[in-house]
């Protein structure tokens, strides 16, 4: 191989009559052409630059009449029209697509469909042989969240508690307040957990009124 | 917080006596809940000082002596633990069992002043409590004195 050759120092120099030499001469000048370009090309637009920013943006003209400011409207309307093309384009598909699918006869092409043929040729303890049943449950109960579960009715069950614990303090504190106002001859016109009655509606701060 | 929002919370046969001031039973409870919950503190202070000696000697490790420093360790937590509860969220642990909130006259929730002078009020002289049951506005010696109020409410939120 040439390529090896030209990497192996110790091997001997082609022919140069051989045609692979000429084809590997060729690829060293278009290479050292490439590289030559790109180094002019780079301090061409080093050279260039400040020459086609005053060519696209010319002193004591406006900002709407520079070159540069047309360019960019013509791309921005480039864009625009490009954009619009793929949303017609799209349309036009959905309603290819749908047209398709409205001319199909689904029930023609059920009914022509052999179901309980298709069915004797299904291999079902195959099917569920290849499910793997243990790893499936597993995935369930972790989907599930049963300590959330366990935890909520928790949560329930001593909210409940407690409610009962306070409705009972309450009943408490009533009854003895009415033994303390009868013993006292103290007279009260409501009491808080007195069912006769229809319920009056207080002032949120009718406790905290007055002294 | 408004008591409509509250109600939302409440079960509906509990709706009616909603800011009204609380009994003696209800306020005896939670009291005596708070009296747990210090005397819980107090016994992990105890074990925290306990500990300390015993890692610093433990040939002869220091048991606080219960007889002078009970008095003391029950005033040093209890007062910072009521206070903090009542301006904080104006519950204690207590309270907020029972379904109770300490508010001033405004029906508001207490300062940390206020509350810190109904803690040592408490403390000191607990029996004051009892004044409520014969008060016909249901207010112990401390809520007489420092024109504060134990009222229902058992919406679980933080009171403004």
């Amino acid at each position: 191989m040439q390529l090896q050759a030209a990497t192996d120092p110790s091997a001997p120099p082609p022919e140069l009559n051989d045609v692979t030499v000429v084809v590997d001469i060729a690829a060293d000048v278009a290479s050292a052409a490439a590289h030559s370009a790109i180094v002019i090309a780079r301090a061409g637009k080093q050279i260039a630059a400040p020459f086609v920013g005053l060519a696209l943006r010319p002193p004591l003209v406006p900002q709407k009449y520079w070159p540069q400011t047309k360019l960019q409207a013509m791309a921005a309307r480039g864009r625009e029209r490009s954009h619009d093309q793929a949303k017609l384009l799209s349309d036009a598909i959905g309603i290819v697509v749908a047209k398709v699918i409205s001319m199909i006869d689904m029930n023609e092409i059920i009914a022509k469909i052999d179901i309980e043929n298709v069915i004797a040729q299904l291999d079902i303890e195959a099917i569920v042989g290849r499910v793997d049943i243990a790893a499936l449950a597993k995935q369930v109960i972790e989907d599930v969240d049963l300590p959330e579960i366990i935890r909520d009715s928790s949560d329930a069950v001593v909210s409940e508690t407690v409610a009962g614990v306070r409705m009972r303090a309450v009943e408490a504190d009533e009854r003895i307040t009415r033994i303390v106002d009868k013993v006292l001859l103290r007279k009260r016109e409501i009491y808080t957990t007195r069912t006769e009655q229809p319920q009056q509606p207080q002032p949120e701060d009718a406790a905290h009124d007055g002294v | 917080m408004t008591a409509s929002e509250g109600a939302l919370h409440v079960p509906a046969r509990a709706r009616r006596f909603q800011g009204e001031r609380a009994g003696i039973v209800t306020r005896f409870i939670a009291a005596a809940t708070d009296l747990a919950v210090v005397i819980g503190l107090i016994a992990g202070l105890y074990a925290v000082i306990f500990g300390v000696s015993f890692i610093l000697r433990p040939r002869h490790p220091h048991w606080p002596e219960l007889g002078w420093s009970l008095p003391a360790a029950l005033i040093i937590v209890s007062v910072p633990y009521l206070a903090l509860s009542w301006a904080t969220t104006g519950r204690t642990r207590g309270n907020a069992l029972l379904g109770t909130r300490v508010v001033n006259r405004r029906g508001r929730r207490v300062g940390l002043l206020l509350a810190t002078v109904r803690a040592v009020f408490c403390v000191v002289f607990p029996v004051g409590l009892f004044w409520c049951v014969v008060s016909s506005k249901k207010r112990s010696v401390q809520d007489v004195l420092l024109r504060t109020s134990v009222i229902y409410d058992w919406e679980h939120g933080v009171p403004e």
